[in-house]
């Protein structure tokens, strides 16, 4: 496709000219959709969700153009990251019983979706370890994602939860501890 | 990864993508003329204003506060009556030839 062959410069630079904007975000969508599409449902479980917050993001981005202040894909990628993101935890705190209540609250909700959403042909070492993912707190669970799933750096995983890179390879670092524990204790 | 996923896959999921764009275009154009309008609109209500106060400034009547004029009144009033009569002359010229009347 004559979109894909575009380089990172030349997208960001395409970009930033207002006259190519939506050309521009079409070739955004056809590079990162299928990845911001699963990083957002590993976080909101259902594909309904996710396709929603998916457009959002991408709506987002094109609304938002003239606010980014990158000029490379590394950026670009993170800053699309973290709309996600970002959007992805507004959708779950939608979900949320109380006002008052942390988003962590919905992660029994979100355990109960997934047992809904697994598909009959998944490897049932990857269900395990999804079903502990979801258990996990949203810090540890978003440090986790994005360096394991997304095999982001933890500089740019820094740039999207704006967290410093030594509390995320805290947050990473327990994540991994708890995931073995909770897989280890299913398999007991 | 273990999720379940439509038939198409996330092909629908990225036509509905574009779609969001286009839409987002759309309304951005829509919003875009819209505050158009909006400035047009309030630059001529601006401008009927001022034309209209302009209007009114240059067509109320004069007055006159300098204290120079009060003076020159007052001059006038206690003046002898030929000083009056002759720069009354001065500004208007009579014809008081007998042959013109």
């Amino acid at each position: 496709m004559k979109c894909e062959r575009a380089s990172s410069e030349d997208l960001v630079k395409s970009l930033k000219s207002s006259g190519d904007a939506v050309r521009a975000c079409d070739i955004m969508v056809e590079r990162y959709y299928e990845r911001l599409y699963w990083h957002i449902r590993r976080i909101v479980v259902l594909h309904e969700d996710a396709e929603d917050v998916l457009q959002d993001t991408f709506v987002a981005a094109y609304s938002s153009f003239e606010k980014f202040r990158g000029d490379n894909e590394g950026s670009l990628v993170a800053w699309l990251y973290k709309i996600a993101t970002n959007l992805s935890i507004r959708a779950l705190r939608r979900r949320r019983t109380s006002f008052f209540v942390s988003v962590d609250s919905v992660r029994n909700v979100l355990r109960a979706d997934f047992e809904g959403e697994i598909t009959p042909s998944a490897d049932e070492i990857a269900v395990k370890l999804q079903r502990a993912v979801i258990g996990l707190p949203m810090k540890q669970k978003l440090a986790f994602n994005l360096r394991y799933y997304d095999e982001l750096p933890f500089e740019t995983i820094s740039q999207i939860t704006g967290q410093s890179v030594s509390t995320l390879k805290t947050n990473y670092h327990y994540a991994v501890k708890r995931i073995k524990e909770e897989v280890t204790q299913i398999e007991l | 990864m273990p999720y379940r996923l439509p038939e198409d896959g996330l092909e629908v999921t990225r036509i509905r993508c574009h779609a969001a764009v286009k839409r987002a275009e759309a309304e951005c154009r829509v919003r875009r003329r819209s505050y158009r309008w909006a400035v047009s609109l309030a630059t001529v209500v601006v401008g009927v204003f001022v034309v209209l106060a302009g209007l009114e400034y240059v067509g109320r009547d004069t007055e006159f506060t300098s204290p120079h004029y009060e003076k020159l009144m007052s001059m006038m009033e206690n003046a002898p009556v030929d000083v009056v009569y002759d720069m009354s002359v001065d500004a208007v010229e009579y014809y008081e030839d007998v042959s013109m009347l």
